[in-house]
């Protein structure tokens, strides 16, 4: 189960497993983003290199008009594999939202 | 435990049936559950590799994946009968290089080697490729 909601303050919701399986449910929500967004990971149980894949995508999209995603909320496994494969430098992660 | 294998059809849609079949036997084994989730990932990869790389989308084809017991190392073995690919060709991307050219492919075979001790390859290309990923237990 993988759901992607965008939310009443803006913030995009992930919960579930977001694995390759699920490329094309969140390409169709994080495609439309236009500005500046948070992604709460809150409900995230689970991630592989194909939703990091999405989640790339899109942030080199909207960096070309100087914006980003900020990515909050992460549990332990998914941080862990934030920073096993060094994304750090490529997204603002911020761990006390 | 003992050695099992599952077969699946080459979906997207099955991975998370091997995560939950690999997890079972981590976790049987005597993995907690940080390193049992680490497993799982792994082969969730693997198997995304064969469905994308090896069958390219082709849904009905077999991925059949063997957990076996070998005293403190537990090997998971994903084998598929489709075109393969040469692992050597792939490398640790450089994460700022990568998202400026957005290059595709390359971290999931970067994550499998992170998150496993040991990753072996067998491939013999429209007959059998088998991929060997290997974790052991600290006992």
């Amino acid at each position: 189960m993988f759901v992607i909601t965008p939310a009443d303050n803006g913030d995009v919701l992930l919960s579930g497993r977001f694995d390759a399986a699920q490329v094309d449910r969140a390409d169709a929500v994080l495609g439309r983003l236009q500005t500046t967004t948070r992604i709460d990971f809150s409900g995230l149980e689970y991630i592989s290199s194909a939703g990091l894949g999405c989640l790339l995508k899109a942030q080199k999209r909207l960096a070309q008009s100087g914006h980003g995603l900020i990515l909050i909320r992460m549990n332990k496994l998914v941080r862990d594999i934030f920073r096993m494969a060094r994304l750090e430098v490529v997204f603002r992660i911020d761990d006390d939202a | 435990m003992t050695s099992r294998t599952i077969h699946i059809e080459s979906r997207t849609e099955r991975l998370i049936a091997v995560r939950d079949f690999v997890s079972e036997a981590a976790r049987e084994f005597g993995f907690a559950d940080d390193d049992v989730n680490k497993i799982a990932l792994a082969v969730d990869e693997a198997c995304t590799n064969v469905i994308k790389h090896a069958y390219r989308f082709a849904p009905d084809r077999d991925i059949a994946v063997t957990v076996r017991p070998h005293n403190t190392a537990f090997e998971v073995a994903i084998r598929d009968t489709g075109v393969g690919f040469d692992p050597s060709d792939v490398h640790a991307p450089d994460m700022k290089d990568y998202f400026s050219h957005f290059r595709k492919g390359g971290l999931g075979v970067y994550l499998m080697k992170r998150l496993m001790d040991k990753v072996e390859y067998e491939i013999d290309p429209g007959k059998r490729n088998e991929v060997r990923l290997t974790k052991f237990l600290a006992r």
